[in-house]
């Protein structure tokens, strides 16, 4: 079971190779470095630069998140 | 897990009455706070105040502390004796304050900037820890984990960016000033290995975050206070909460 994610909104700002994304945090305006999350891997969901999207974060490393959703 | 002091419906009103008075106090104190003022100075009043609702000063109690107040500017976080030092416009003044009162404490803080120039940046600083606080508050239910509340906090501080002090947390107050359970403001274990609040649980639910860092140091020459390591802005936001049969609600 997921314990103590914490969810934010950001938009993605470039596409790295392996399907990782650099996402800038909304709230925060810091850039991260994400990856996407397995059921949107299976299920061939494209994110372009531009997009919103939700990511996961916890708490022991905040400089990289999970890209659980495209708004 | 040690023993957890239950407190009857009689006693929660009891704590009820200490925590308006203690509420009042702080109403009383805060116009009197301006620049130029030791916090000495505030910590004297804050003991006259508190005389005058008929309580006594809770952190007295606490062995080797001495004061009725902790008052903390800026970089320092909570447990900052009362000094000479003076605030200045722009500050950021955390007042923790506790009162005594018929047998029962309850426990108390608020963080504020002194005057009006100020830093937007340390608005928001404010604005994410008073929501973190109500959404805590608002996790304080009858058969919720105490694991809930920890997560309430840490993900709305996380989220937006600031850190959590991990070796400071709430606590249950009562008859003594700190007892069990302590709620740190991160998980520590899964929710469901945390303790279940059972309606009679009073608990002081603190916030205690900064900017920049979740580290802390002790400042020099002092046993009592304590800075973030890296010097950054921090604060503290706290209520005494009881648990009903039916609902949490805020005492202070």
């Amino acid at each position: 079971m997921k314990e103590n994610v914490i969810v934010v909104e950001g938009e993605v700002i470039e596409n790295l190779p392996n399907t990782l994304f650099k996402v800038k945090l909304l709230k925060t305006d810091k850039v991260i470095l994400c990856y996407l999350s397995g059921k949107m891997r299976k299920n061939y969901i494209k994110i372009l630069p531009g997009d919103k999207v939700k990511i996961e974060l916890t708490q022991y490393d905040l400089n990289r998140g999970r890209i659980i959703y495209r708004n | 897990m040690s023993k957890i002091n239950l407190k009857s419906p009689e006693e929660i009103r009891i704590m009820q009455e200490g925590g308006q008075r203690l509420r009042k106090v702080m109403q009383l104190l805060k116009p009197q706070i301006k620049m130029g003022i030791t916090t000495r100075e505030i910590d004297i009043e804050a003991e006259r105040l508190i005389k005058n609702e008929g309580g006594e000063s809770s952190f007295k109690k606490v062995p080797n502390y001495h004061w009725t107040t902790c008052l903390c500017i800026n970089e320092q976080v909570v447990h900052t004796p009362p000094s000479e030092r003076k605030i200045k416009e722009g500050d950021l003044l955390t007042i923790d304050i506790g009162m005594f009162y018929q047998g029962f404490h309850t426990d108390y803080s608020d963080s504020f900037i002194v005057g009006k120039n100020y830093d937007p940046k340390v608005k928001h600083f404010l604005e994410v820890g008073k929501n973190a606080l109500n959404k805590a508050i608002s996790q304080a239910k009858p058969g919720n984990y105490l694991g809930k509340i920890s997560e309430a906090i840490s993900q709305e501080v996380y989220g937006n960016g600031y850190f959590i002090m991990k070796d400071l947390t709430g606590h249950g107050v009562g008859r003594s000033l700190h007892e069990d359970p302590f709620i740190p403001g991160y998980l520590d274990k899964p929710v469901y290995k945390t303790v279940k609040i059972k309606p009679g649980l009073v608990i002081a639910i603190e916030v205690i975050y900064s900017q920049g860092t979740e580290k802390i140091a002790y400042e020099k020459g002092d046993d009592w206070s304590i800075v973030t390591a890296d010097g950054s802005l921090s604060a503290c936001f706290e209520h005494t909460v009881a648990i009903t049969e039916k609902n949490g609600f805020i005492l202070t």
